[in-house]
């Protein structure tokens, strides 16, 4: 009987306890915040997950996210027509990560998600509005005063204003779209003080009762920066404009350095006729030289004699033919036409 | 109990109310605790499959991560959360190329059309639990999570091709661009326990209205590389040419020096070798070379007069200057 009805009590303790424990006891999990209210008043708040013992009907348990919450990024989101310090209009893209930290001032001020979302939306639009309407396009856009370098037209460089879309001609009266060389503080910089900003909007601004709304800014970023439409024409017709002129700079350079090459090869054909015809000479002339000394020593060598046999070979040579002679008996060689004796030597 | 059963199977007084009950009330007990084992077994039992990872709460707070494979948690106190660590893949920017999401403003203050593909998944479940809301974002269909990684990889995005020329974007700082994109992702998930695997750029090409311009372009460096390589080909043509004539003038002129040098060494070696003989009897010699050269002289056609010396008077009678051929005896009037 002992043994039975322990084992009743069990049973009837586990048939209570599901019945009535939830509204006994409650666990906070490590993702939810949660507030006790007892008749709408807070009374308790547990930032920290745990077992609870509450007491039933008396006591309201009203669950919140802790985990961060996501707010932006998208189109519907985006903030159309802001002027940048420097005229032009762009549309802007924001986001935010928000998170309740003080659940017992968010119930009050705030109620629900929706609610926060909204103020959390009003805030950062008016801190993306303040900020961005105080920097230039170009820091806007870029992050770093790097040089960009522009393959395709790197040679074209246009006349000055030349290939730049002139001013007012589109109905805004934008300012020239030149590439911006140098940033202050880059798209990084403004977001961050964006992000300050919002930051600190959303903690100072208090209710009446000096606490604040129970939720905090954790992240903003921009998801995105774009011209509005009209510019973003300009911008296209530009880029056009840029693409043609080097289009057509590419060809005519093509037709340059073919001519350049051709002319520097001729330059060279005739370097390299100029220099045979040098080599060509300065052999001959070597050689005509070696002739000369080689005679020269010869005849030193058989001194008259060489003036003599070259003499008789003139004759030969040059008497032959269309010559008329006219010559003495005196002479050598008809010596014996007159006497026999002769003369010795004319 | 025992002598309850045997009495009730020996016995004839069958007692319908007592012993049916005392039977089961025997075993009453037993059946609730067995029925109450095994529901606790099954609500303690957890499985892990192979892509997740279960992290355990034990009354709200983390109690730790469970890997894949069956484990067994406190009924009602342990409360296992599985987290899917599959790897997945976006696109990104969502709504695909045809509306202006795709269009990035690039540092030139042109626009780029850039898609990218962006693998990630869970690395740190517990992070990725209780940092950032699950819940769907009531407006849209993707959860809080989901935006953030599809709105932290589109800034990141945007703010990189914000420093490069459309240029640089189109041609050889895609990889850079690429790999800043995914170091940058990666940092700024890791709060929220994702790690970044790898991430892709895709389509990268100027605004569709200024494709064809850009084609032109690309066109026109074509023909410019065609152009020069044509001047090249003629180059390769032109050089050999002048340096075959070059080579041509200079083997002619060898051949000429040699050529001028052996003529010459020939005819004073033929000197050398008649001066050689020459100096053994220079007088004799010397009038039987001078009698043969005469001999080979007045041989010829040419007409010889020849005066005694004895008559002095002749030679001013002659018609000197007159062309030989034309008849050299026949006067043709008149005296030089």
């Amino acid at each position: 009987m002992n043994f039975r009805g322990v084992v009743l009590l069990i049973v009837i303790g586990m048939v209570l306890g599901t019945l009535f424990l939830p509204s006994l006891a409650y666990v906070v999990d490590r993702r939810e915040l949660v507030v006790v209210k007892k008749f709408g008043r807070v009374v308790a708040q547990h930032t920290e997950p745990g077992f609870n013992l509450k007491l039933p009907i008396i006591h309201e348990v009203v669950r919140l996210p802790r985990r961060e919450q996501f707010w932006g990024g998208t189109q519907n989101e985006e903030i159309p027509n802001l002027p940048t310090s420097d005229a032009f209009k762009v549309e802007v893209i924001p986001w935010a990560i928000w998170k309740i930290t003080d659940p017992k001032s968010f119930v009050s001020v705030l109620v629900d998600t929706d609610q926060a979302e909204l103020r959390v939306k009003q805030i950062v639009r008016g801190a993306v509005r303040d900020t961005i309407t105080q920097f230039s396009l170009a820091d806007l856009v870029r992050s770093t005063s790097r040089e960009l370098s522009f393959s395709f037209r790197a040679e074209a460089t246009p006349l000055e204003g030349e290939m730049l879309v002139e001013k007012g001609s589109s109905d805004q009266g934008d300012p020239t779209l030149d590439a911006p060389t140098s940033v202050t503080l880059g798209r990084k910089g403004i977001i961050d003080q964006i992000r300050t900003k919002a930051i600190a909007d959303l903690a100072s601004e208090t209710d009446e009762s000096g606490g604040g709304r129970g939720i905090e800014l954790v992240d903003v970023g921009i998801a995105k920066i774009d011209f509005v439409p009209t510019v973003r024409e300009a911008a296209f017709n530009r880029l056009i404009a840029l693409m043609n002129a080097s289009a057509s700079y590419h060809t005519n350079e093509g037709e340059r350095l073919k001519q350049e090459i051709i002319n520097r090869t001729s330059a060279e054909v005739q370097r390299i006729q100029g220099e045979g015809k040098q080599q060509n000479s300065q052999i001959k002339g070597g050689a005509d030289a070696d002739v000369i000394r080689m005679y020269a020593e010869a005849m030193e060598q058989v001194g008259e004699f060489y003036s003599f046999i070259r003499t008789l070979e003139a004759y030969k040579k040059s008497l032959t033919r269309n010559s008329r002679f006219i010559l003495s008996t005196n002479n050598e060689f008809f010596r014996l036409l007159k006497s026999v004796e002769g003369e010795s030597g004319p | 109990m025992a002598r309850d059963i045997f009495r009730g199977e020996g016995g004839d007084n069958l007692n319908l109310d007592d012993f049916p009950w005392q039977k089961i009330s025997g075993f009453l007990p037993f059946l609730i605790i067995a029925v109450v084992g095994i529901v606790l077994i099954a609500k303690s039992a957890v499985t892990v499959q192979a892509h997740e990872k279960a992290v355990v709460l034990r009354f709200g707070k983390e109690k730790g991560i469970l890997p894949p494979g069956l484990h067994f948690l406190i009924p009602f106190v342990d409360k296992p959360i599985n987290v899917n660590t599959q790897e997945f893949s976006i696109r990104l920017p969502m709504g695909g190329a045809e509306n202006d999401q795709t269009l990035m403003l690039t540092g030139d203050l042109s626009a780029a059309v850039v898609q990218w593909t962006i693998q990630f998944a869970v690395s740190d479940p517990a992070k990725y639990l209780f940092t950032m809301d699950h819940d769907p974002i009531p407006s849209r269909n993707v959860s809080h999570i989901g935006a953030v990684v599809e709105a932290i990889s589109q800034s990141v995005m945007h703010q990189l091709v914000g420093d490069y020329s459309i240029d640089e974007m189109l041609t050889d700082r895609r990889e850079e661009v690429r790999a800043e994109a995914q170091e940058l992702t990666e940092t700024q998930l890791a709060r929220f326990g994702i790690a970044v695997r790898s991430l892709q750029l895709q389509r990268v090409t100027p605004p569709p209205r200024v494709n064809q311009a850009f084609d032109e372009v690309n066109a026109s460096l074509q023909k410019k590389e065609e152009l020069v390589n044509q001047a090249k080909r003629e180059r390769n043509v032109m050089l050999p040419q002048a340096l075959a004539g070059k080579d041509k003038l200079i083997q002619e002129a060898n051949g000429y020096a040699r050529r001028r040098r052996a003529e010459a060494e020939g005819e004073i070696a033929a000197l050398l070798a008649k001066y050689e003989q020459y100096k053994l009897a220079p007088e004799s010699t010397r009038q039987r070379l001078y009698l043969e050269a005469m001999e080979e002289v007045l041989s010829g056609d040419s007409p010889i007069t020849i005066i005694d010396d004895e008559l002095p008077s002749v030679l001013p009678m002659m018609q000197i200057g007159s062309d030989p051929p034309s008849g050299p005896f026949s006067p043709k009037g008149g005296v030089r």
